[in-house]
């Protein structure tokens, strides 16, 4: 780790200012992600006991465990609270196009976004699959897979900036979802993830965009409120980041008890939790910034978030899967320098090269 | 950032009284949330319920689709006691469900699943996955009401001669399978069969997820209706009454023969 003095906001683009601590946040949500992905190459059958030695906090529960209720990790959470960093991210991006240059760049920039991540969804699930032979999934491609989910959630939270200005009244938009996801999901009147409700012949309901989309709105609306003062951003944490944060991990212990979570539906009471852990992630960041407190590795991976993402989802996908059972069969040694160490290396590697060139990709 | 963000967003003051006013308000929305929830969650436990049954249903219908992998087709005949509407069980793998945790004191201390040390148990009891009062097995092909009606005629009479289930059954024209003189016994190249001995197959509308090989007794559930597993292992919860085969007459039918067991005793 690197402590450096330096403001919080040390860099801005044309349109506002770069949270260099937000980067860091998503750089820790950037390696959970990496760190799923290695995880889960290597996820064995714990039935018959075929129980590779890694740790298993860091993989999704469904992977050890496929039943209702189901095995929740922090990994289940990872996707949820990368929505939530998204809809904050999107509202600094988007509120502040729409101050300096109006309406028309603000939606050619969420469009922009929008369209980029959905084609690259397209391609990932349908045309990168036809390649290599496999079956092409269309429901992922659509609305069902991770960059579909983003690029709806991030639309979601951009038309909800437009249309709902004020901060609270978004928020309890999310929180209206929340409860409208709830009640659509015990109804049966869909069909829920777990295939064994297939039986049901319940037609289809994306109810895991559902959520995200409500968390992405709820994003949304702690970006405003860190920014309810701009000369005191502690003003909106002690006023609204905190006590929601608090009330939703409240709410959402409260709500397991009802309805528990559901990675792959993301049940209320899992969103509930995204909404808790990130907005204590989020100040915790904000903490760290203020002090100067700076790793750059996480800030790198931050940075890049997009191309962690797509190099970590296909290239070290591709890499594991070539070689991950022969190196756990080997040695743990082995399994751990090669599975476990290289892939995260590597990532982080290029991230701080790119972040050395001053190369950013983003859509 | 925004300027907007400060003009629309002031912080509140919290005076004791709007603070609690809007505890109050949380609280009361919290309540009416959970009685608006009661009776969704209700229907949702119902629906649960229903797909414990189906998973149960699915397992016993995996017995007599092995049982068809390894006999070119045929599912395992009827059991020869009259009354007793279930598949042959000698004739097919006796299947399980754990029980509770195995203490060593059960009747049968062979039923027992070993899991070495996962869960920390050592071992499970088993029950037999199959209760033979639970579910209606056909053992013939039937599509329809008037087919059906023939079967429940014509188990009835074999019941009586003792001729058994093993064979098709001969019945009047038109009653049989398909509409033919014969109640053939289910099998999965059930309509190839037929084909080639000349009957004329729609295969557009005649397809074997129209021919029910496992009925759960609709009585037993609330609201009435079950599972029924068709001969390509596809399922459907139908209510009761309903259509082929839930239909009243035909359930009736196949409940008073069940009767059948109870007085030959």
């Amino acid at each position: 780790m690197q402590a450096e003095a330096q403001s919080p906001q040390q860099s801005s683009t044309a349109t506002h200012a770069r949270y260099e601590w937000l980067d860091q946040a998503r750089g820790i949500v950037g390696l959970f992600y990496v760190l799923s992905i290695i995880t889960s190459s290597v996820d064995g059958d714990i039935l018959r006991k075929l129980v590779p030695y890694h740790p298993t906090y860091l993989n999704h529960g469904y992977a050890y465990y496929k039943g209702d209720p189901s095995i929740i990790t922090l990994i289940d959470v990872g996707q949820l609270m990368f929505m939530f960093i998204m809809g904050f991210v999107a509202y600094i991006a988007f509120s502040s196009r729409l101050e300096k240059r109006g309406a028309a760049s603000a939606w050619l920039y969420a469009a922009r976004r929008f369209a980029g991540l959905y084609i690259l969804s397209i391609v990932g699930a349908t045309l990168l699959p036809m390649l290599r032979g496999q079956t092409v999934n269309w429901n992922e491609a659509l609305y069902d897979g991770v960059l579909s989910r983003l690029a709806i959630g991030g639309l979601a939270a951009y038309t909800a900036v437009y249309f709902v200005r004020n901060a609270d009244r978004r928020a309890w938009l999310g929180f209206t979802l929340f409860a409208v996801h709830a009640f659509l999901f015990a109804s049966y009147y869909f069909d829920r993830y777990p295939w064994i409700d297939d039986m049901l012949q319940r037609p289809k309901f994306p109810f895991g965009v559902f959520n995200l989309a409500a968390i992405a709105i709820l994003g949304s609306a702690f970006a405003q409120w860190f920014a309810m003062r701009p000369d005191d951003p502690g003003a909106g944490i002690r006023s609204r980041i905190l006590p929601v944060a608090t009330w939703s991990l409240v709410a959402a212990y409260c709500v397991e008890w009802i309805q528990p979570s559901e990675h792959h539906d993301v049940t209320t009471a899992l969103a509930l939790l995204s909404i808790g852990l990130t907005g204590y992630l989020v100040m915790a960041s904000y903490a760290m910034g203020t002090q100067g407190i700076v790793v750059p590795a996480l800030r790198a991976i931050g940075k890049n978030l997009l191309l962690v993402f797509i190099v970590t989802g296909e290239i070290v996908d591709m890499y594991l899967e070539a070689i991950a059972d022969t190196a756990v069969e080997t040695h743990p040694y082995a399994a751990l320098l090669f599975v476990g160490l290289l892939p995260v290396a590597a990532v982080a590697y290029i991230a701080l090269l790119l972040e050395k060139r001053n190369i950013v990709v983003r859509l | 950032m925004s300027e907007g963000a400060t003009t629309t967003n002031a912080i509140s003051s919290y005076s004791g009284k709007g603070k609690l006013r809007r505890r109050l308000l949380a609280a009361v929305c919290v309540v009416v949330l959970l009685t608006l929830f009661e009776p969704v969650r209700e229907h949702g436990r119902t629906m649960e319920a229903r797909l414990e049954h189906g998973r149960t249903v699915l397992n016993v219908a995996l017995l007599w689709w092995e049982y068809g992998q390894l006999h070119e087709g045929a599912y395992p005949p009827l059991d020869p006691r009259p009354g007793v509407l279930l598949f042959d069980l000698s004739k097919v793998r006796a299947g399980y469900r754990l029980g509770p945790v195995f203490k060593g004191r059960e009747k049968n201390p062979g039923n027992a699943a070993v899991f070495g040390d996962l869960n920390a148990n050592i071992a499970y009891s088993l029950e037999d996955l199959v209760e033979p009062g639970r579910y209606f097995y056909l053992g013939y092909a039937v599509t329809n009401e008037r087919e059906g009606r023939s079967l429940l005629d014509a188990y009835r009479k074999q019941a009586a001669s003792g001729g058994g289930f093993a064979d098709n059954l001969k019945v009047a024209m038109g009653s049989g399978t398909l509409g033919t003189d014969t109640l053939r016994l289910l099998n999965l190249n059930l309509l190839q069969t037929m084909a080639s001995e000349g009957v004329a197959i729609d295969p557009a509308t005649v397809l074997l997820s129209t021919i029910p090989v496992m009925i759960e007794r609709p009585a037993e559930n609330d609201p009435p209706g079950g599972w029924v597993v068709y001969l390509d292992r596809q399922m459907k919860w139908l209510p009761y009454p309903g259509p082929f085969p839930m239909t009243e007459e035909f359930i009736r039918g196949l409940e008073d023969l069940t009767k059948l067991a109870a007085e030959r005793k």
